[in-house]
């Protein structure tokens, strides 16, 4: 006996037996569910895909490592990017990264993030679109929507904005040694002008100290000494026997003549330069020093210019064996007259000056006490300023530097993202969707079905086969009969004719 | 033959009908037979040459379970009754359903006619379903007095029909319609006709009505076996439980699974048939 236990045959005739059912049940789910999937996809899809150029050669990030791994461990470059792209799409406020990418896309009628105003597209756009991992380098953002320039123009800025973040944050983080730097310069250039105003001040406090101000303190303190010893012996002549001689002119030998030899340094021209120069010395330095601009000085300062002159035609002249002596008015004659004057004073007034020398003498070797000190000061103030000045060149040199490499991590940063193609919407309706649309619905109707018919049958109460009798009842089936109740069953028994088909007669006699 | 007794002949009243006809129902070989003819059986013959493979194999699962059961009942019985097993061959069988309409008249005709042309036994089907004289209706022979007459004690010859071309078969009709089902299930006429036939014949089929029916358990109670007929689809598994415990799980032989019914198309049932 041909026992049908087997399940898979049990599935089959279950669902031979309710093919009425199962067709109903697929067409009443099939066909409502394409129509709503045939609308409902009605509308434009469009595709930008990126590429990472220069990132992702191996690069895995180490699980722990970064904010975006997953339980594995590791995360291919596009994983990431999709993931920290998924992220910035969670920003969905005024001023965040969907509000950037709707300013960026520039649509005839914008869509609007503003507090207060509840825009359904914004939902609408964060439902709609999608990322996906394409490979390890690319990855592609999708998005469906109704109007195709929209459509096309959000996902281009979806794309744009995302790079834009993406290098914008590879450049900011390049350019943050230079950054900080800039600001170190800043800091030195204050340190530098802090020691150079110090030093002026100082130079200005001091302004006769200099390298040579302890020699020229000396040479001062010479003259004063010479003057001092003048002065002295003029008070010890009476106040008149110091006075030389002097003539208003003096011959020299022309040409013809031996040739006279001029030693530069005891001509009367050097002499009275000298004389004028320590004449000046003595009236602009001193505790009584007249001002350089004083018309005493300037006049000074003419006649050590002319002196000067004199010295330098002096100078030039070549004396010729054989020449005549001639004479020549003698330079020195308006200083000898002065001095001559001078020399007039009296005693009384030689012992004043000679006084007041010496006072200046003290005081001058009161600061030839201080001056080493006031040099060291003045050295180190040059010191300090030289050396900010070289911290500050330092400083800018680096600086320099972290912007050449900054500029390099730029122009790398804009090379690692890079957009593949033309972003174009595609309509979403077709013969060929269509089709896949309506078969995915009558296998989702196929599934329906079978759920409503398996649940059918393990609700239904009544035995069916031999197996259901063996196991609710442990009673042995002799065995199962086929359905041949037409076959068994006359039609005049059947329906019951009243005319019998056998003649016999009747038992009752 | 079961007849009356012609001595003690006389209409029956209704206060002592039953004991009556115990009295008066007696085992004789007497002429109250009547030949049906085969032509009268024609459609009848067309259905069971069909289905006569199904009907043998029940027959054999039948003599099989018997085995099954008179082995696993062996030992007890021989020390219960000191009796040999082997001579207490079970051979009165009932045939009865859950409810009305899964076909126990259909499968007990056939059964019959199936072990009385193929085993060479004494066959006598009895028609005890009190329906309306079912048997005689289908194998298309008009009768008006049978069983039911009998048991209702208005009548003490019970009539056989003769099926030739049927091997040894005997049928008792109904006759008609009884008039209070529940008082002729539970006549003593029941005893003592169950107890003529299974000594006149070698294996007796009885249909019984349905044990939803209430007429079955009386009826049953005087037979040696009952087969449970189930239609396939239709027989909720909890009435089925019901019928059984009414019957007695030790009396149930076994179950029919009647009406199977397989919407394949041949080639699938094949394909599966060859699977397995």
């Amino acid at each position: 006996m041909y026992r049908r236990t087997n399940i898979l045959y049990r599935v089959v005739d279950a669902l031979f037996r309710n093919r009425n059912l199962v067709l109903i049940t697929m067409l009443c789910v099939a066909i409502p569910v394409a129509l709503l999937l045939i609308v409902k996809a009605k509308g434009y899809t469009a595709t930008a895909a990126i590429r990472i150029a220069s990132e992702g050669d191996g690069m895995k990030t180490l699980a722990g490592g970064g904010l975006n791994t997953d339980q594995t461990g590791w995360k291919s470059a596009s994983e990431t990017h999709v993931a920290n792209l998924t992220t910035l799409l969670v920003d969905a406020k005024e001023g965040g990264f969907v509000d950037d990418v709707f300013k960026r896309a520039a649509l005839a009628n914008p869509i609007s993030m503003a507090p207060g105003v509840d825009d359904k597209r914004v939902g609408a756009f964060l439902k709609s679109i999608s990322m996906k991992n394409e490979q390890d380098k690319l990855f592609s953002i999708s998005m469906t929507w109704d109007n195709p320039e929209e459509c096309k123009k959000l996902v281009q800025a979806v794309q744009e904005q995302y790079i834009y973040e993406q290098v914008t944050a590879k450049q900011r983080a390049s350019e943050s040694s230079a950054t900080f730097l800039k600001s170190q310069i800043d800091q030195q250039e204050q340190r530098v002008n802090q020691a150079t105003s110090a030093r002026e001040i100082f130079r200005k406090k001091y302004p006769e100290i200099g390298p040579t101000s302890h020699e020229q303190a000396l040479d001062y303190l010479q003259v004063l000494q010479d003057r001092l010893r003048r002065d002295r012996a003029i008070v010890a002549e009476g106040g008149e026997g110091a006075l030389l001689p002097r003539t208003e002119s003096k011959y020299i030998e022309s040409e013809g003549d031996p040739a006279p030899t001029f030693n530069l340094g005891e001509t009367p021209a050097q002499k009275h330069l000298m004389e004028l120069q320590d004449k000046r010395n003595l009236l602009t330095s001193g505790a009584g020093a007249m001002r350089k601009d004083s018309d005493e000085v300037r006049a000074l300062d003419r006649q050590i210019d002319q002196a000067r002159l004199d010295l330098a035609r002096e100078r030039r002249q070549k004396p010729v064996g054989g020449g005549t002596r001639r004479r020549v008015p003698n330079p020195l004659y308006a200083e000898m007259m002065s001095e001559a004057n001078r020399s007039k004073l009296t005693t009384r007034s030689a012992k004043a000056e000679i006084e007041d020398i010496t006072k200046q003498i003290v005081a001058l070797d009161k600061k030839l006490k201080e001056l080493p000190k006031l040099q060291n000061e003045m050295e180190k103030l040059d010191i300090r300023v030289n050396s900010e000045q070289n911290a500050l060149g330092k400083l800018r040199d680096g600086y320099n530097n972290a912007l050449s490499q900054a500029n390099l991590e730029k122009e790398k940063a804009s090379q690692t993202l890079k957009p593949v193609g033309q972003v174009v919407a595609v309509s979403l309706s077709g013969t060929k969707k269509s089709i896949t649309m309506g078969l995915i619905s009558l296998l989702l109707g196929a599934v329906v079905a079978g759920l409503i018919v398996a649940l059918r049958e393990w609700s239904d109460p009544t035995i069916r086969y031999e197996t259901d009798i063996e196991q609710a009842l442990d009673i042995p089936v002799l065995t199962g009969l086929p359905d041949t109740r037409a076959v068994l069953t006359p039609k005049s028994v059947n329906g019951r004719s009243k005319k019998n088909r056998a003649l016999l007669p009747s038992l009752d006699n | 033959m079961i007849t009356r007794n012609p001595d003690t002949h006389q209409l029956p009243t209704e206060e002592n009908n039953e004991s009556r006809a115990m009295e008066r129902v007696s085992v004789s070989m007497a002429p109250n037979v009547t030949v049906v003819p085969s032509e009268a059986l024609r459609r009848v013959h067309v259905a069971i040459e069909r289905t006569d493979a199904d009907f043998a194999q029940l027959h054999a699962a039948m003599e099989w379970q018997l085995a099954e059961s008179a082995n696993a009942n062996h030992w007890d019985d021989a020390a219960e009754h000191l009796t040999d097993p082997l001579l207490d061959v079970d051979s009165v069988f009932g045939i009865t359903s859950a409810v009305p309409g899964e076909g126990k008249t259909t499968i007990a005709m056939h059964l019959a006619f199936s072990i009385a042309r193929n085993s060479g036994r004494k066959v006598c089907l009895i028609d005890l379903g009190l329906g309306d004289n079912e048997i005689c209706r289908r194998i298309g022979v008009r009768t008006e007095k049978g069983l039911v007459n009998v048991l209702e004690g208005e009548d003490y010859i019970i009539r056989t029909l003769q099926l030739s071309d049927c091997g040894d078969l005997s049928v008792m009709p109904a006759g008609k319609l009884p008039r209070n089902p529940n008082k002729a299930a539970r006549s003593a006429a029941v005893t003592e006709i169950i107890a003529a036939a299974r000594e006149i014949y070698d294996t007796v089929i009885v249909d019984l009505p349905a044990v939803s029916t209430g007429n079955a358990l009386p009826i049953a109670e005087h037979l040696d076996k009952v087969m449970l007929v189930v239609c396939s689809g239709v027989t909720p598994k909890d009435i089925v439980q019901q019928a059984v415990d009414r019957l007695g799980r030790k009396r149930v032989l076994g179950v029919v699974l009647n009406r199977m019914k397989s919407s394949m198309p041949n080639k699938i049932q094949q394909f599966f048939r060859k699977v397995a």
